[in-house]
């Protein structure tokens, strides 16, 4: 166990040096740079030479990204080119605000998708089933941004109950803290939750079919405890794992609902930072970005092997 | 299983609670604690600018303050307007930044006096500024004349990075300002510039004990001193105590919400969590008015929006292909499909009001004309072009492109955002490029682009043409407004028949506005004045 744990952080580290080659790459081939981002229509060969010197612009590429590389070493990811502040403790800041947009709709989305996913699967084929199906497509069918615009106009701009966007911090008022969380939440449960109902709905109709049920249900246990204890703890598995990954992908999708939302996370940060060519600013959110999809990666690895002892000795 | 999902659910909120609130420090380490512009949100539907601040005491008496929120579609990355060139800065550098001299109230009409409470010519060259002695930096200090010979001296050194050095160079040098006395300053120009005193009035006075403020906290001697900055979210200044018109300032805490997103923005305007909606579309002027009088817009006529070519381009050095384009083109259509009628169609970089307009070069649409231009051309079977655009004109450009292909041109539009679109254009290797710009009051600066021996943008055209440089050399020299008349008259004439610089339609800065603020001066590029407004409900 121990040697194959070892072999996986070693190859995460591998993965994560070809990434900082890849990250680096796709933020220098982009069009456009710092220095016409800065200078916009007013353009002036003194002043672009001297802006390139103070951002190392000047240097041959490898050069550039062996000092890049060098640096991260040290744990220094460099400076924002235009606010002139380290940019690892800004996205430091700003992650969890990240974090807690997609683990909070994680977690609310998958209660919720085991209760109506069980009785989705309970009530196969009935009307409840169809309501169930229909509306869990219908919700999967909607564009996330759309959805936000949405609900914003609804309760933001019709009903005036809650901001239409920005963030407050709890530790400021807890009350205005739980209302700014609240649209860009509700946005991403909604998305999230089709998918996860219809996850849990097949995987509770497989187990539903198995002959323990079927020896459960004969032995008088309740419609509820067959379904609740003995179906749905084992129809989990496949869940907990597919989970785990749409956290991944949700990482990528958050990015949409802070713009829409005005929500100050790290992909926020990200977009500005893109859209100014602030080169040290894309670099370390997408090293971060990139750092966490392979943490959690590598820990589905592991949990895999600790759950399934197939994989420990194959 | 309940108990464990319960138990996770509330583990999780109070975990990114704890987390989310203690990362992020204010900026300034005497900031209020408790002031997010989200907290100043109407709780029902009352006006923002009236509710009471979160961290309001539970005592039950209101608190008699009053905050006005802007909102702008842009989120800064940093608060000094001499760091970038970007409109969305400048208007936060006016809230905090002193200036020499400011635009009046009407466009077009006069520059005046600000910080320097007169001037006097000694020659075309030579300025004296007499400053106004009760100006105060936020720091307490006075502002003197060594502040403003400090702020000239360190943007025109190229170490430094300011973007106004290419504003000033090549009119002004290190050491081009000197201080007469205490409160006198006097300008050496290198040459003579019609448009010195619009340009003082966008460049931001700085000084050596604050210099590095400017990034995150910038200290200036505005009416606004700077509390925090929210990164993302949003900026909070209150009125200065000592500024010189203080009086003039009705509310006691100034909010910029940053949107990065223009939906959003007008989403929190509509939900009146935002006073004043900086940076308005034209087209959405007729969607808030429509809104039961709730909202109005401001609106000034102060940009121009072109179609530039390159000469230099094997197609377009052919003055038979320029003209086809010339009288390809229909302002009027455009103006009624992208501004639904509010714009002015122009042909010269300055609006219709100015002295210097001359309607005789103006010209319409013509497409027999135009067909017969492109046959004359050498082009019977039509020919290809490309309009690059940036992402703001894509409808500009497809508006242009059927227009164009109407007479026989086949147009391929290459939409870029801004950074990478300047940096092919600089490089000269764009074909018919859109672009936009503020108006000056005097025509010489937006001439400037293709005057090749003065023009620090010249390679975007490729245009070089001895008798241009020379006209625009009397230009800047020439003090008579009739000789100067006949001087921008030919340097237009030359701007459109042989540079293909194609003016086609002024517009206008708009703001949104509540509908019991008044006095509200807005222009997008960042001379704005916050400082007038009044509040009648």
């Amino acid at each position: 166990m121990k040697s194959l744990i070892f072999k996986k952080i070693a190859s995460s580290l591998f993965i994560v040096f070809v990434l900082t080659i890849i990250i680096f790459l796709i933020v220098h081939i982009m069009p456009g740079d710092p220095v016409t981002a800065i200078m916009g229509e007013n353009p002036s060969d003194e002043l672009a030479a001297s802006i390139r010197a103070q951002y190392n612009l000047d240097k041959p590429l490898v050069v550039q990204y062996l000092i890049w590389l060098g640096n991260i070493l040290k744990g220094d990811f460099g400076s924002s080119i235009f606010s002139k502040q380290p940019v690892m403790p800004t996205i430091l800041g700003r992650l969890p605000r990240t974090l807690m947009i997609c683990l909070i709709p994680t977690v609310i989305s998958l209660a919720i998708a085991i209760v109506l996913g069980v009785v989705s699967a309970a009530k196969h084929n009935s009307g409840t089933d169809l309501g169930i199906s229909v509306t869990s497509l219908a919700l999967m069918s909607v564009p996330e941004f759309w959805m936000g615009i949405m609900l914003m106009i609804l309760f933001a701009v019709r009903l005036h109950w809650l901001p239409a966007g920005g963030f407050v911090k709890a530790t400021e008022n807890v009350g205005d803290f739980l209302k700014s969380m609240a649209l860009p939440t509700l946005t991403m449960v909604m998305h999230s939750l089709p998918s996860k109902i219809r996850l849990v709905r097949s995987s509770m109709l497989e187990v539903l079919g198995e002959d323990y049920i079927m020896l459960a249900r004969t032995k008088g246990n309740s419609p509820n405890r067959c379904n609740y204890v003995h179906a749905l703890r084992n129809s989990l598995i496949p869940i907990a794992t597919t989970v785990s990954l749409q956290l991944t992908s949700m990482m990528a999708g958050v990015i949409v609902i802070e713009k829409v939302f005005q929500y100050p996370g790290t992909g926020l940060l990200l977009l500005n930072a893109i859209k100014d060519r602030d080169y040290p600013m894309i670099q370390a959110c997408i090293f971060v970005f990139s750092i966490m999809v392979v943490i959690i990666n590598l820990l589905t690895d592991i949990a895999y092997a600790v759950i399934d002892p197939r994989i420990r000795y194959s | 299983m309940k108990k464990l999902i319960a138990l996770l659910l509330a583990l999780v909120m109070v975990l990114s609670m704890v987390a989310c609130g203690a990362k992020t420090e204010p900026p300034a380490a005497d900031a209020p604690a408790a002031d997010a512009p989200a907290a100043d949100a109407p709780a029902a539907d009352a006006p923002a600018a009236d509710a009471p601040a979160a961290d309001a005491p539970a005592a039950e008496e209101p608190k008699e303050s009053r905050t006005l929120t802007l909102g702008q579609p842009e989120v800064p990355t940093t608060l000094n307007a001499h760091a970038v060139s970007s409109n969305y800065v400048l208007q936060v550098g006016h809230l905090y930044s002193g200036f020499l001299t400011a635009y009046n109230d009407t466009y077009g009409g006069a520059i005046q006096p600000a910080i320097a409470s007169s001037w006097e010519y000694i020659s075309s060259t030579e300025i004296i500024f007499h400053l106004r002695e009760d100006v105060y930096w936020h720091n307490g200090r006075q502002l003197t004349a060594d502040d403003v010979v400090f702020t000239f001296d360190w943007l025109l050194n190229p170490d430094n990075a300011s973007i106004r050095l290419s504003t000033f160079k090549g009119k002004l040098d290190v050491g081009s300002v000197t201080k007469v006395d205490e409160f006198t300053v006097k300008f050496n120009m290198l040459t003579p510039d019609p448009c010195l005193l619009e340009l003082l009035a966008v460049c931001p006075l700085v000084a050596e004990d604050t210099i590095d403020t400017l990034d995150t906290a910038p200290i200036g001697c505005g009416p606004f001193k700077f509390v925090k900055w929210e990164e993302g979210q949003y900026i909070e200044f209150e009125p200065f105590d000592q500024y010189w018109d203080r009086g003039s300032i009705q509310y006691d805490k100034l909010v910029l919400r940053t949107f990065a997103d223009y939906n959003a923005l007008m989403a929190a305007f509509m939900a009146d969590e935002v006073d004043i909606m900086l940076f308005l579309n034209t087209t959405d002027i007729a969607t808030i008015e429509a809104m039961g009088g709730k909202y109005y817009a401001v609106t000034t006529p102060d940009a121009c929006n072109y179609m530039a070519s390159t000469v230099s381009h094997p197609v377009l050095a052919n003055p038979k292909v320029r003209e086809a384009i010339k009288y390809a083109i229909d302002k009027q259509e455009l103006i009624d499909l992208l501004l639904f009628g509010n714009g002015v169609p122009i042909s010269q970089p300055i609006p219709t009001t100015n002295e210097y307009y001359n309607p005789d070069l103006d010209w319409d649409r013509d497409v027999e004309r135009a067909k017969q231009a492109l046959i004359d051309a050498g082009y019977p079977d039509g020919v290809e072009l490309e309009i690059m655009s940036p992402t703001a004109r894509q409808a500009t450009a497809t508006i242009l492109k059927e227009q164009l292909e109407e007479v026989g041109f086949r147009i391929t539009i290459n939409v870029q955002e801004n950074t990478p679109m300047f940096e092919i254009w600089n490089a000269g290797n764009a074909q018919l490029v859109l672009a936009g710009f503020a108006f000056n009051i005097d025509p010489s600066l937006r001439s400037n682009p293709i005057a090749s021996q003065y023009s620090t943008v010249w390679t975007r055209f490729q245009y070089d043409d001895a008798e241009y440089n020379e006209l625009y050399g009397q230009c800047l020299n020439e003090t008579d407004v009739e000789t100067r008349k006949e001087i921008f008259t030919r340097m237009f004439e030359k701007m459109i028949d042989e540079a293909g610089y194609f003016m086609l339609y002024s517009s206008t800065s708009n703001c949104g506005v509540k509908s019991n603020i008044e006095g509200v001066i807005y222009r997008n590029s960042g001379a704005s004045d916050f400082t007038k407004i009044t509040f009648n409900d």
